[in-house]
């Protein structure tokens, strides 16, 4: 949506968008699963299997722990890192959800192989906004702007069922066009905002987006790099594990989280050295992706 | 208690559904490129030619990508059950359930198909796929009786008789 706006504006056919996320949840007894399935799958060949948003993405998770050898503890920190920057952000829902360690999380109720239910997103309502407008205009309107540095998307896939590997994702198509645009490398990025309906997509998108070698991501989360005062904070708001997940408006909790780091706004989150901040949100179960790289210098 | 999903059978995937209603699972197969595939569709994923036809697959694949599904989508489905992706002996992927303990299942499982009825559709009863774990098929036997020509799903479950062949629906 920041990228169809930045075009208007580059083309003169705007001066300002503002562009507005809000989204809802249907719950599972008022017929959500069902929808969910129908929305992502096929259906006569997919659908009456029984297929909803978790197990589809307890699928591509099987994928990447048997690539990689990820045990369910090391995936269990990602939630981990999730809720301890959720305890500095009031807007958070688990901002008074207290501590938890691996062991709250293996501990909680199964949903669907490997997750747990610590290891799934909080569906929430919920919606956010963000003003995209010319630099000078934004140098007037805010004392430190946000400036778009480079942008990609790819959207390669439609179905779970669809040949080819789930964890080798469209991620790895715009990233790298993000980083060609911004003309940087994954080693200029301070902070990261990485989608994550689930605890195991974070360590697919450190791969895919070129932060961690392919096998690594598991032992660089497992380090502390993505918590607070690490090397590459992630999900610095909580996250869609521990901020909430707001339905279609999930991206732009994202984004807005990621705005207000690069405008020094994000008060008890905030990290001083996020010059350039990188974030990444999908749709799907990682089918549709997208990949903006914002900074404080233009 | 909601009924569990029936497939919506069409034009195009019609002739999938009456494959199962005859016992036999069937691929898309393209004569050109010699692609497979299962999703019905108008035109041939590799090469984009419009003359596809259909063959029956020998039923046999193993289990790539599994999850045991403790909250389902609906009521209409007992927990726990396996949701899987399924790599035919053809090399097509298919969505499916596995038959089997859910302890049990693993990346690499042996399984084959059974068509179980998958609910009330008038004017008849739809069929669809599943797979169930092979049992007793020694992987010799794979060797021994290669997948193409395609052998009928009935006649390998005749000739290798297992356990577990409770829910196989013969048409």
């Amino acid at each position: 949506m920041v990228n169809r706006a930045a075009s208007a504006i580059r083309t003169g056919r705007a001066n300002a968008v503002l562009c507005i996320g809000a989204g809802k949840f249907t719950k599972l007894s008022k017929g959500g699963g069902e929808m969910m399935a129908r929305f992502l799958g096929d259906p006569s060949l997919e659908v009456p299997y029984g297929i909803w948003i978790p197990p589809l993405y307890g699928l591509l998770a099987s994928e990447f722990i048997a690539d990689h050898g990820v045990s369910a503890v090391e995936m269990a920190r990602v939630a981990v890192s999730a809720r301890k920057w959720a305890l500095l952000n009031p807007s958070a829902r688990m901002h008074h959800g207290g501590a938890i360690g691996v062991g709250d999380v293996l501990s909680s109720r199964m949903v669907t192989s490997p997750f747990h239910d610590l290891d799934c997103s909080l569906p929430s309502d919920g919606g956010g906004a963000v003003l995209v407008t010319r630099a000078e205009l934004g140098r007037k309107w805010a004392p430190q702007p946000a400036y778009i540095l480079g942008y990609g998307e790819a959207h390669l896939r439609g179905r779970v069922s669809d040949p080819g590997k789930l964890t080798e994702t469209g991620a790895k198509v715009s990233g790298a066009e993000a980083f060609r645009s911004a003309s940087l490398t994954p080693k200029d990025i301070d902070v990261a905002q990485l989608y994550d309906a689930f605890s195991i997509t974070p360590l697919v998108l450190l791969e895919n987006l070129g932060f961690c070698e392919p096998g690594s991501a598991a032992r660089f989360v497992q380090s502390g790099a993505t918590d607070p005062g690490g090397q590459l904070p992630v999900n610095t708001y909580g996250g869609l594990l521990s901020f909430g997940h707001t339905g279609d408006a999930s991206g732009m909790s994202l984004v807005t989280a990621g705005a207000l780091q690069v405008m020094r706004c994000a008060g008890p989150t905030q990290v001083d050295s996020a010059e350039r901040l990188l974030m990444h949100g999908y749709g799907g179960i990682m089918y549709d992706h997208a990949t903006l790289i914002l900074g404080r210098e233009p | 208690m909601t009924d569990k999903p029936v497939p919506e059978i069409t034009e195009m995937n019609g002739i999938y559904f009456e494959g199962c209603a005859k016992g036999e699972l069937r691929l898309r197969r393209c004569p050109t490129c010699d692609a497979r595939f299962r999703f019905a569709s108008e035109w041939c994923p590799q090469c984009w030619s419009l003359e596809l036809g259909w063959e029956k697959a020998c039923g046999l694949g193993k289990a790539t990508h599994y999850s045991v599904v403790h909250m389902a989508p609906s009521d209409a489905f007992e927990t726990p059950y396996v949701l899987a992706l399924i790599e035919l002996d053809e090399g097509v992927r298919m969505m499916s359930n596995v038959k089997c303990d859910p302890e049990e299942v693993r990346i690499g499982l042996p399984v084959k198909v059974m068509i179980r009825k998958a609910g009330r559709c008038f004017p008849a009863d739809v069929r669809t796929a599943e797979v169930t774990r092979l049992t007793r098929l020694h992987p010799s036997l794979f060797q021994r009786h290669p997948c193409r020509p395609p052998q009928s799903v009935l006649d390998v479950i005749r000739a290798y008789p297992t356990r577990d062949r409770v829910g196989f629906v013969a048409s």
